[in-house]
């Protein structure tokens, strides 16, 4: 699962940039991929050559990244049905349309995939938390990440061994063997938030996660952050 | 399923990244006027429960197999702020941590899958149960919670997807069908779900347990329920729009124009999906949407009742007899 | 004066089960004191209430003389640090540096002294250079460690731990059993492994269905083997 987080490696260029500010990169290429007009080809290409440098630079495994792309498979077959219907319609969607779609949610995925390589997620969880200090929201889901890992691995070991004993011929029957499942994972679950509950109480938890040393932004890579916003922005503005 | 970036336009994404905010704030701010430390804890590890939940898939046939999404189970056990919280949760780190859903898109899937799906089944679940006191009605109030939350969610992000420029012909009719199904797959989860841990933990069900069953004002059962309705309508209005569109041109180029002409949707009273008498034709369009949603959900209605009903009367009665 | 009494602590679960019926005890400042008694005797609620996180119902827990009560328990959680079995449910942050501080930080503790305080603590239970490692990447005997010195970091006066050496193989056990001699504060060990009570404590108490049923030096009472069989442990 976070097979990414613990890796040893040369320091790559990548890792001289400050988290916070690689955080802060992706979400405006996102955006920007996002904001572009359909069709916008030169754009969309420099972009994707922009994401492509990134993953050469940081040395991330760019095939580890595209076998993520098969999730959008569905949507796709969704997109393309619609192209197709309405090229034999007189309104909606073109080709256009229907290819920056295909490009766009391919590089916004690509480029989510990179900052789940680097920083990864803790740092980019803990980016969060600088950027929305003391949010509940940032806390819970730093805890929910925390806390995936452990129940995941619960639920492998009854999903192994439910598996390992066949499955009902009924396909009512197997939905009910998975809602008993899930109801005992649950269960688990519950008691299991207790104790952290109270083992979180007992070290004088209140709520919030506790602020530790917060590392002041070097002003050179805000500017290299704020920098990069700008072209993203003027990107998606200049035609 | 979780939304990609770009499928949506970016009028459809900003507006509902905006309103997700908004509401989600509004539930962070709700729910922790009434929470203590120690619910934190519990909420994260929920949230883990639910995204674990998720992994655990049953097979259908050929191949296909279903899982739970989770919002209404989440919503019935822990009430509807929390469970908007845990999906909102859940859905962030599907979006940074795992690729599944767009970041742009975040808003728009926080909108459907967090907000839409516990709230519909929540309100669902605590009418049926309020109107129904049989033994078995917090399984069938949880069943429908959960099987209309898919319906809704999906003719919702329908709606978005049309909104965003998608043929609805290709869009709609495919997307509800399949969650239509889907949703029966989810309801059959969550009752089971619910089943084993009312029995592990009695004090967490309804009726017998101490666990209060939500608080559904009838003004929020009402409104709630003509809102879903309207939504429903409005995501199957475009179906039975008289502009020619898609299918009924790829048909005309077939030439089976003909045939689709004599075939209404909807037979009998509602002739081609419009109301007669009222004018502007988006206008009657909707509200015959609305009047055949609501002529679906009033017979499932009756019937949800008579079961519960009656199966409390035979207890009472076999009680009786003993 | 003790540092920590309980007197006369009842407790009743909301499902009906009576898990303490009336419990007194008292231990002294540097006392290592080991708790014992069969599954289900009450040993993980009467830890619960040591440091507030189960309130009394009946009866009161003092630390250094004041009552435990809502108003105190930054202070009371301060001086009693409770070690749970489950390393799993101990360890909730990214690192484990981040894990140790949680409670420092809690604290209100500048971060020169939170990370003075960590470097001691992970030397102290032997993992220095752990800091920047994921809890859920270690080992048990490690992932316990790592527990301990989420709690010692913390500097507590009394240290309670519920059964500490659950899932160790027996070499993790004797460097736990090392660990626990060498600490500076008063214990109190909740545990079904005799071998390690006699070696860690000077004295022992035993907890059976929610009473108190012996209280005295560890090698009187682990040489009763009569008591010993009567409340299931040996
Ligand atoms: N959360 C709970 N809700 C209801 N009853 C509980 C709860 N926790 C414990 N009990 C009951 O209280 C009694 C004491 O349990 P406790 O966990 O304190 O025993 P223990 O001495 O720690 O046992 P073990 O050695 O197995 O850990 C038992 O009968 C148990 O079933
Ligand atoms: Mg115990």
């Amino acid at each position: 699962m976070s097979q990414t987080s613990e890796r040893i490696r040369e320091p790559s260029v990548l890792d001289r940039v400050d988290d916070r500010i690689k955080v802060l990169c992706v979400v405006a290429f996102v955006a920007a991929v996002a904001l572009l007009p359909d069709g916008a080809w030169t754009r969309f290409g420099a972009l994707a050559g922009l994401l492509l440098l990134a993953y050469l630079l940081g040395r991330v495994p760019l095939l580890w990244a595209l076998k993520r792309l098969p999730l959008l498979l569905p949507v796709f077959l969704l997109v393309g049905l619609s192209a197709w219907i309405s090229s034999r319609g007189e309104s909606g969607m073109g080709t256009d349309r229907f290819l920056s779609v295909l490009v766009g949610a391919s590089m916004s995925l690509l480029a989510l995939a990179l900052m789940a390589y680097n920083p990864g997620p803790d740092n980019m969880l803990r980016a969060l938390q600088f950027y929305f200090r003391g949010s509940f929201l940032v806390t819970l889901l730093t805890m929910t990440h925390r806390y995936i890992v452990v129940i995941v691995a619960e639920a492998r070991r009854m999903l192994r061994a439910r598996d390992s004993r066949g499955q009902p011929p009924r396909v009512l029957d197997r939905a009910r063997v998975a809602g008993s499942m899930v109801g005992y994972l649950f269960v688990r679950s519950l008691q299991r938030a207790e104790r952290v509950g109270h083992a979180m109480e007992a070290r004088g938890f209140t709520g919030v996660y506790p602020r530790g040393r917060v590392r002041p932004l070097r002003w050179t890579q805000l500017a290299a952050g704020l920098t990069f916003c700008a072209a993203m922005a003027a990107v998606v503005v200049i035609p | 399923m979780h939304m990609p970036d770009r499928v949506l336009t970016p009028e459809v994404w900003a507006t509902l990244d905006v309103a997700s905010v908004g509401l989600v704030g509004g539930a962070v701010y709700k729910t922790r006027q009434r929470l203590e430390p120690r619910d934190a804890p519990l909420m994260a590890v929920m949230a883990a429960f639910i995204f674990a939940a998720q992994m655990v898939n049953f097979p259908v046939a050929l191949g296909v197999s279903g899982h739970l999404i989770g919002a209404t189970l989440a919503a019935v056990l822990l009430g509807i702020g929390p469970a908007v919280l845990i999906m909102t949760a859940v859905l962030v780190i599907q979006a940074l941590v795992f690729q599944d859903g767009g970041l742009m898109a975040l808003g728009a899937n926080v909108f459907n899958l967090a907000l839409v799906a516990p709230v519909v089944g929540y309100l669902v679940y605590g009418t049926v149960l309020r109107h129904a006191r049989g033994p078995a009605s917090p399984q069938v109030a949880a069943f429908l919670g959960a099987w209309l939350s898919v319906v809704a969610t999906a003719a919702v992000a329908g709606i978005q997807l049309v909104l965003s420029g998608y043929a609805a012909i290709a869009i709609i009719p495919g997307i509800l069908l399949w969650h239509l199904a889907i949703g029966i797959g989810e309801g059959l989860i969550t009752v089971a779900a619910l089943q084993l841990v009312w029995k592990a933990k009695p004090e967490m069900a309804p009726i017998s347990g101490e666990a209060e069953p939500p608080r559904i004002g009838r003004t929020t059962s009402v409104v709630g329920l003509l809102a879903v309705a309207s939504v429903l309508a409005l995501a199957l209005s475009p179906l039975a729009s008289p502009s020619p569109d898609g299918l009924e041109r790829v048909a005309h180029d077939a030439g089976l124009a003909e045939e689709f002409e004599h075939e209404p949707i909807l037979p009998g009273a509602l002739p081609d999906y419009t109301t007669p008498g009222v004018e502007g034709e988006a206008a009657s369009t909707a509200i015959a949407g609305v009047i055949g949603v609501l002529l679906v959900l009033i017979p499932l209605a009756a019937v949800v009742w008579l079961i519960t009903w009656g199966k409390g009367q035979e207890e009472e009665t076999a009680q009786d007899a003993a | 004066m003790p540092v920590l009494e309980v007197e006369s602590l009842e407790y009743k679960y909301p499902t009906g089960v009576s898990a303490l019926g009336g419990v007194s005890l008292a231990i002294e400042p540097g006392e290592r004191v080991a708790l014992l008694g069969p599954n289900g005797a009450g040993k993980s609620t009467l830890i619960l209430h040591l440091n507030g996180i189960l309130l009394c119902q009946q009866g009161e827990v003092r630390v250094d003389g004041d009552r435990v009560e809502k108003r105190n328990l930054a202070e009371v959680r301060r001086k009693v640090g409770l070690v749970f079995p489950n390393p799993d449910d101990q360890l909730f942050m990214a690192t484990v540096a981040e894990d140790v501080a949680f409670g420092p930080r809690n604290m209100g503790l500048d971060e020169d002294e939170v990370d003075r305080r960590v470097g001691r603590a992970l030397e102290a239970v032997g993992l220095p250079g752990f800091e920047e490692r994921m809890p859920y990447h270690l080992s048990t005997g490690e992932k316990k460690r790592a527990s301990i010195a989420t709690v010692l970091v913390m500097e507590p006066d009394v240290m309670v731990l519920d059964e500490p050496a659950a899932g160790l193989d027996p070499r993790g056990r004797k460097g736990l059993i090392e660990l626990l001699k060498g600490l500076p504060c008063a214990l109190l060990v909740a545990t079904h492994d005799l071998a390690m009570a006699r070696e860690v404590c000077s004295r022992v108490l035993i907890l059976d269905g929610g009473k108190l049923a012996a209280d005295g030096p560890v090698d009187d009472v682990l040489a009763d083997t009569e008591l010993l069989l009567e409340h299931g442990l040996a």
